[in-house]
């Protein structure tokens, strides 16, 4: 329960005594509009950001080798990587993000983004909720609240058929609902896209079963609902079948179109990249022009612990054309940003790319880079964040933040701004307590 | 405009004279009523702005020290106490994060502006006893009721006073209670159970008031609590929970529901008892039984139930869940011989207490002993701490790690002293309750002194966890009875008196809180032993209800219908092949043949996996949830129900085979399914559509399986 929901409010002062017994149904639930109000009044409006995109670096990408390159630091701090001039006069990426150096003026790089939280499952809590975690409460990742927010304000859901909140390949802990529970918990396709065998799971039927076959179930179904609603039985009075969204998914042809890569030119799929994760993005893509809220893209093992070279460029030993996690990055978020633009759709749709901490500025004995939360870089662009912006600064060898430290706090409450909800609103536990959306932190008001 | 004159004149109270301000009893909950020290504003553990007081005013030397000495004493101003921070900040004089808080010429600045002037003196250390909420009805114009709301403090000198002014109330503001905060009048808009909250000082409380339902157009006005007390009927148990249900349903002006058909409480008492839905062979010995003997038929039943070796499995599947159980993967022993003495207790329906007290001080080789593995679910003395907190205490006791809690009567003393209790539990797989080992509380820095919580420090040459089992179990009044018995009943009627089951708290008071002691007296009486309690649920008409569409809107905490909830997922996948006849293929369920017999719900098992299993720490505590979108998915295309329905075993295929006419199969669906016979009408809608030739015959009545067993008909527990 919200003690602040407590408070007088504001026009029922003492001097409006005789409004009091009128207004005695609305006197209630107000006192937290004023905490915030400050900072959303001065937010400018912007085109409606429909979809996100979060691209999740999972095990924490390191900064040096990614947005902040240290180009005069000592070696073991450099790194195994060389940097490149990007299309932001005077800023440098690393020299394995060659494509997404090209589309710099687009993006905002924050590179002071600090936590006290250095284990993966307490970070990427943080990271992925705003929330610090909390054995009390198990906080909704953005994603879902996204998914809880649209589906309670805007229906979009119903608009085509697809969830809310799609994930893929498979869900990494902390991206679920919380304490919101089934109807926000992301779907996950559970497949991985760069394979040819990609089935998004249960969406085709079961061995056996046909359209006319599925037609016929849901009309059984059907029949046996109105039974029910003409009241000759009391049972499951409450709401209607529980399948609707499953049968709308299934039944609609772009719903599966959705899903189905294989309508895209070769070509384009070798722009994305091979792998998963770049089949991931040209996915999310097709997600984004179908309008869906929230999309999440996991790219797995950059808790890169040792040999950097192998692991973030190259891919396999002896690789001529590197596949590892960078280029293997770089192509799937350049093609996304390439094509949101060219789609016109990149104003409308959020990009963001971060993993759950960075790695420490001196490589270790085993030519890796162990988990660094001090200071770490992320990516965002479209959706109304500024273009070619880099906001905060690490320290000389990327140890601490320099100036503008930014919490992921900071970062998930302005993100929630970008995405269409408000300071004031909230969300409720099954047990009653009223929990703000945005988590307790300062508004990066340079993105708004 | 008369109501609103009444409640004028009712709630005109002039502030007295200002004698000394005592900065315990009327600055801090001055604060605290304005939100100042709440969870979003200062009372965070950062606090706001560079100014952070404790949460609520837990703790007053911290906060009287961040108001008067911090900050290099700018908070307060005594040469020009009006310009003093603590005041023109929260008045809006002076730029505030938090806005405008309290007006300049309030009662509140008024107090702050005289303590200040006082020189601000700390005062006596002022403890408080208890905290007491009257809410005193008052009839409105119209008819209607409103409450007055008087606050009584009962100080630790002794004194008992009037703190109502400076009582926080905290109203739902989604519950449809008019609140004048000013005046402390509350006028409920809609029918229902509501509550407000208090707090003063360090105690939270709250009162209940229900608003009669305009059901039937004859409700009156009455007020609960005065209701409840009269609760003082004789006969047996079952007499006196029906008694104690029909009390506050009239108080509510509710009619219940009528009760099920004999058939539907089969289905219920099948489902609660043995975890499975009623066989054919059951529900034709059930009617015949009826035709020939229905004189006493239920208890009869009932007791055999019991005795049904399904009951060992649906009981022990639910203590696993209380338990919280969870075992190393790789210690097939140690889940082996949790497991055997969960059953063994369950099946010689042993003490609760003994079984209590084992769980708590066991000791041993966890290969052995089964009880010495709860001592191994948690990983540290903290969440040991938390893990008794809810299975034995039913609380949440976490929010007390890091402040006292702000719900409930916990401090952080009591949450680090009771980690220091099991602070020197070797947890490996040969269990030592030693007693070496500290835990560091966080606010002094130094080793927490062990502590029952709540209640005393541990003394003595009694070890901690020894005095802890005693308090908790074996004592006068044990927690543990009430935490169990409300446990059985959530079971049974699909939502605890105490609601969440593990979430008994000072400000989540019983729905029927006269009921839950009556039954945990029972239980003592009893000898802690569970089926005497089930038994006498099970032959309430509370239990035998059905649903009513007209009381769709009446609190579920009134049990005026029956709860209607999903099924647990591993109920619902046994569930799927008893109706069908089938059994889990090879391997589809970790190698048992029942879902009800994975009791370690921490081990993969991608079927309920994907059913939406409860696994701990996330929002499912009561064991099952509607679908979500994967659910729903994998119910309609995956392997959960397409691959039972595609077997050569299911009851139709065998029945086509044997040249079963279609009246009979559908009828045999109807039963298998929904535990009732079609209707006439059911009857021929689905015998006219079924096609002759073999193959197109079995797959109608694959597909017609998949949409009873899509029905929430099938899908929940009613």
């Amino acid at each position: 329960m919200n003690p602040c929901t407590s408070f007088h409010p504001r026009r029922l002062h003492r001097r409006s005594f005789v409004q009091i017994g009128s207004l005695l149904p609305l006197g209630i639930g107000l006192g937290c509009l004023r905490e915030t109000r400050g900072a959303t009044s001065a937010h400018r409006v912007v085109k409606k950001v429909k979809s996100c995109v979060l691209l999740w670096l999972d095990g924490g990408p390191s900064h040096l080798e990614m947005w902040d390159p240290k180009i005069d630091a000592p070696a073991e701090v450099r790194g195994p990587f060389g940097s490149i001039s990007t299309a932001i006069p005077g800023v440098h990426f690393s020299e394995c993000l060659a494509r997404s150096a090209k589309l710099a003026d687009r993006m905002t790089i924050l590179r002071s983004l600090t936590s006290p939280l250095g284990e993966h499952g307490l970070a990427n809590q943080y990271l992925l909720t705003g929330y610090p975690p909390s054995p009390a409460l198990q906080y909704p990742s953005m994603g879902s609240v996204v998914a809880h927010h649209r589906g309670s304000v805007d229906r979009a859901f119903e608009a085509n058929g697809l969830p809310p909140y799609i994930g893929m390949p498979e869900a990494r802990t902390s991206m679920g609902a919380g304490f919101l529970g089934a109807e926000a918990e992301p779907f996950f396709v559970g497949s991985d896209p760069a394979s040819p065998q990609f089935r998004v799971r249960d969406l085709e039927f079961s061995p056996g079963v046909d359209w006319n076959r599925f037609d016929r179930r849901r009309r059984m179904l059907a029949q046996l609902e109105a039974w029910r609603a003409e009241g000759q039985l009391e049972v499951g009075s409450e709401k209607g079948t529980a399948f609707e969204a499953a049968f709308r998914m299934v039944d609609g042809a772009e719903t599966r179109e959705a899903f189905d890569l294989s309508g895209e030119p070769d070509s384009v799929r070798a722009r994305y990249g091979p792998r998963s994760f770049g089949q991931g993005c040209l996915l999310a893509r097709r997600l984004v022009e179908r309008e869906v809220p929230f999309i999440t893209v996991v790219q797995s093992g950059w808790d890169t612990h040792e040999n950097l070279k192998l692991s973030l460029r190259d891919g396999f030993a002896g690789a001529n054309v590197g596949v590892g996690l960078i280029p293997t990055f770089d192509a799937g978020v350049a093609s996304l940003i390439e094509d949101l633009e060219a789609r016109g759709l990149l104003e409308e749709t959020l990009v963001i790319a971060m993993g759950e901490f960075g790695r420490t500025p001196k490589l270790n004995p085993r030519g890796g880079r162990d988990h660094w939360p001090r200071v770490f870089s992320a990516m965002l662009c479209g959706g109304g964040i500024p273009r070619g912006l880099v906001l905060g600064a690490s320290d000389r060898t990327g140890e601490s933040p320099h100036e503008r430290p930014i919490t992921p706090a900071d970062l998930v409450r302005t993100l929630y701004h970008h995405l269409g909800i408000e300071s004031k609103e909230t969300l409720r536990t099954p047990d009653g307590r009223t929990i703000a959306i945005y988590p307790n932190g300062r508004d990066i008001h340079e993105l708004l | 405009m008369l109501t609103a004159l009444l409640i004028l004149i009712l709630g005109w109270i002039e502030a007295d004279a200002r004698a000394t301000v005592d900065f315990d009893t009327q600055v801090l909950p001055a604060l605290t009523k304005h939100g100042c020290n709440a969870g979003a504003c200062h009372g965070a553990a950062a606090g706001r702005g560079q100014f952070n007081l404790s949460l609520f005013g837990s703790d007053a030397d911290r906060d009287y020290e961040a108001i008067v000495h911090e900050y290099a004493g700018r908070r307060l101003r005594f040469s020009d106490p009006e310009s003093s921070l603590l005041l023109t900040k929260p008045s809006g004089r002076v730029a505030h994060g938090g806005d405008e808080i309290f007006d300049p010429d309030s009662e509140t600045a008024g107090l702050l502006l005289a303590w200040i002037e006082q020189g601000a003196p700390r005062g006596g250390s002022m403890k408080i006893d208890r905290l007491d909420v009257l809410a005193s009805p008052v009839i409105l114009e119209g008819g209607s009721t409103g409450y007055r709301l008087k606050a009584t403090a009962r100080m630790a000198d002794g004194s008992v006073r009037d703190v109502s002014d400076t009582t926080l109330f905290t109203i739902d503001p989604s519950s449809g209670l008019g609140w004048d905060a000013e005046r402390r009048f509350a006028v409920p808009e809609r029918a229902g159970r509501h509550r407000i909250l208090a707090r003063y000082m360090n105690r939270v409380t709250s009162v209940e008031m229900i608003k009669p339902y305009a059901q039937n157009g004859v409700a009156s006005e009455r007020n609960a609590g005065q209701e409840s007390s009269a609760l003082a009927s004789p006969g047996d148990l079952t007499q006196r929970i029906d008694a104690a249900i029909a009390i506050q349903l009239a108080a509510a002006g509710v009619t219940p529901a009528p009760r099920v058909t004999d058939l539907q409480w089969l289905r219920r008492i099948c489902l609660d008892m043995t975890g499975r839905l009623p066989t054919l062979e059951q529900i034709q010995a059930f009617e015949s039984e009826f035709q020939s003997a229905p004189e006493g038929i239920r208890a009869r039943w009932i007791e055999a139930l019991m005795r049904n070796d399904a009951f060992v499995d649906a009981w022990s599947w639910r203590w696993a869940r209380w338990l919280q159980l969870k075992v190393n993967p790789t210690e097939t022993k140690a889940y082996e011989a949790y497991v055997a003495w969960i059953r063994e207790g369950v099946a010689s329906d042993r003490s609760v207490r003994d079984m209590g007290g084992e769980l708590l001080t066991s000791s041993g080789d966890s290969h052995d002993v089964g009880p010495a593995n709860f001592a191994r679910t948690a990983t540290d003395p903290r969440t040991h701490a938390e893990l008794i907190g809810s299975v034995f205490l039913g609380t949440r006791l976490q929010c007390a790690q890091c402040h006292d809690h702000p719900m409930d009567r916990w401090t952080m003393d009591d949450y680090h002293g009771l980690a220091a209790i099991f602070a020197g539990v070797d947890r490996g797989r040969h269990v030592v309750l030693t007693g070496r080992g500290q835990v560091i509380h966080p606010r002094t820095k130094r080793p927490a002194v062990p502590r029952i919580p709540g209640a005393w420090d541990v003394h003595g040459t009694e070890r901690g966890f020894k005095q802890f089992s005693r308090w908790a179990i074996a004592g006068e009044n044990p927690t543990w009875a009430r935490v169990m018995v409300n446990r059985l009943w959530h079971a049974m009627m699909g939502r605890g008196l105490v609601d969440p089951v593990d979430d008994f708290r000072e400000t989540n008071p019983a729905s029927h809180p006269e009921l839950l002691d009556d039954l945990a007296t029972e239980f003592r009486a009893s000898g802690y032993r569970i089926r005497p309690i089930l038994a006498a649920i099970a032959m309430s008409d509370a239990y035998a209800r059905g649903r009513d569409a007209r009381l769709s809107d009446v609190d579920a905490s009134f049990y005026a219908q029956c709860i209607e909830r999903p099924l647990a997922p591993e109920l619902l996948v046994d569930a799927i092949h008893d109706c069908l006849g089938t059994t889990a293929i090879e391997d589809s369920l970790n190698g048992a043949t029942r879902a009800v017999h994975l009791l370690d719900a921490s081990a993969p098992q991608p079927t309920l996996d994907i059913l939406g299993r409860c696994v701990r720490g996330n929002a499912c505590a009561d064991g099952a949830q509607s679908f979500g979108f994967s659910q729903q998915l994998h119910w309609l295309n995956g392997t959960a129900l397409n691959q039972p329905l595609e077997s050569k075993n299911t009851f139709f295929s065998q029945a086509i085979d044997l040249g079963v006419p279609n009246e009979t199969i559908v009828t045999e669906g109807y039963l298998r399914a929904f535990s009732r016979y079609p209707t006439a009408n059911e009857l021929d809608t689905w015998t006219d559509q079924i096609p002759l030739a073999r193959d197109p015959r079995l797959q109608w009545y694959q597909d017609w399986m998949w949409s009873l067993m899509s029905s929430p008909e099938f899908l929940t527990h009613h």
